[in-house]
């Protein structure tokens, strides 16, 4: 059997399968999560090479640790989970707690963009905004991937992050207001 | 992170859950108290209007995102590939890294009679844990290939009766790749990894100790 027999299998029972050893049920899952689960890490860690070595000891985590899936929570939240703490541990054994990289970017970003705001064309708004949210902390720029991008809802962020649900309202709050002050910075207030 | 708490607040509880109303997860029932409490409150739904611009904006953000390498799928399926083919390396993967390296080398190999496949499953393993060991993860093989990382090269000879299977798990574990070949006298230029000379010769004693699979292993010379 290979990973197309489970194309249309439903990620708890992927996740089953893989508890049971089912090698191409995994491939199937980690077709569905590598990208996600790679780009989640690299909001958490700003190097993409030890983002990917994040995701190898991640998802072989979840392929040995299937079994431990309890089905009340999401397969996703479970698996950004793992993710998140293997994340952490990297940045804790590289020394790397601290934003600097993202700093470092924003005050390298141009102000050359001078450009009347209705001729700045949508690719630039992209990487406006890409350069805006680079200058945002982890922590911001983690809840704006989880809610906007994941679409989880505040209760499965509070459980991933092990934070109350309160903190998890304020940080969005904060993480949008930051990044609505940023894209002004930059002058695209007006399309915010 | 401190949350500045003397900046501007929602000014409604409602305002708060915008972002949830608008990725769909919301309760039934705090939907239905968003909807009510947007129907009459401008500053909220000037708020929304905002997040949902932000929405897109971030949408093709994350779309335009880098991918990760195609090095990272092999990586990972290549070691799940080898324990989920290696009965009981499920439970036993942690521990034996642990074990004295030699004394693990020696017990690989003493068997002469194991089947061949399982010793080129082994031998596989063993190319993972020395290359654990040696601390040249896929870090190290990511950099080797953009930044001329530390590899070594060497001329390897398949034997014929060696299946695709028995090369490319052999292949896979000690993270090499196939650069050239096969020339005219069918050798394969192959690329591993490794950080000194022992590191290197580490790989070509594993490669010869596979007699089932491998003829002949040389350096190539640079
Ligand atoms: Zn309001």
């Amino acid at each position: 059997m290979d990973a197309t027999h489970w194309q249309d299998v439903s990620d708890p029972d992927l996740l089953a399968a893989v508890a049971a050893s089912d090698a191409a049920a995994f491939e199937r899952l980690y077709q569905l999560y590598e990208k996600r689960v790679y780009q989640y890490v690299c909001t958490l860690i700003y190097d993409p090479t030890l983002a990917e070595e994040v995701v190898v000891d991640a998802m072989t985590a979840v392929w040995r640790g299937a079994g431990s899936f309890s089905r009340s929570s999401r397969v996703s939240t479970w698996i950004f989970g793992i993710a998140r703490h293997k994340a952490f541990d990297a940045l804790r054994r590289t020394g790397r707690h601290h934003n600097d990289v993202a700093l470092d970017e924003a005050l390298e970003m141009p102000h050359a963009q001078e450009s009347p705001a209705e001729s700045v064309n949508r690719k630039q708004v992209t990487s406006l905004t890409q350069q805006a949210l680079k200058t945002l902390s982890r922590e911001h720029q983690e809840v704006l991937r989880l809610v906007f991008y994941e679409e989880l809802s505040y209760e499965e962020i509070a459980e991933l992050l092990s934070i109350p649900t309160n903190t998890v309202k304020t940080r969005v709050y904060y993480a949008k207001q930051r990044l609505k002050h940023q894209l002004k910075q930059f002058g695209q207030g007006e399309r915010v | 992170m401190v949350e500045p708490d003397t900046l501007d607040q929602p000014i409604h509880p409602e305002g708060a859950l915008l972002p949830w109303y608008l990725n769909g997860t919301l309760r039934e029932d705090e939907r239905r108290q968003v909807d009510q409490h947007l129907s009459s409150c401008a500053a909220c739904r000037a708020e929304l209007d905002e997040l949902a611009q932000l929405n897109v904006q971030l949408h093709e953000v994350y779309a335009a995102q880098s991918e990760p390498s195609s090095r990272l799928q092999r990586a990972v399926l290549g070691q799940v590939a080898l324990e989920a083919s290696t009965k009981g390396a499920k439970s036993a993967s942690g521990p034996q890294r642990l074990k004295g390296l030699d004394e693990w080398f020696r017990s690989l190999f003493a068997p002469r009679w194991a089947p061949a496949l399982v010793v080129t499953l082994l031998v596989a393993q063993l190319g993972l844990l020395l290359w654990s060991m040696t601390r040249p993860t896929l870090l190290d093989q990511v950099t080797t290939r953009g930044l001329g990382a530390p590899t070594v090269r060497l001329r390897v000879v398949f034997q014929e009766t060696a299946s695709e299977r028995q090369i490319r798990s052999l292949v896979q574990g000690l993270r090499g790749r196939i650069v050239d070949g096969p020339t005219s006298d069918g050798a394969y230029i192959m690329e591993f990894p490794a950080g000194d000379q022992a590191a290197a010769q580490k790989k070509v004693d594993v490669l010869r100790s596979q007699r089932e699979s491998v003829r002949t292993v040389e350096p190539v010379t640079q």
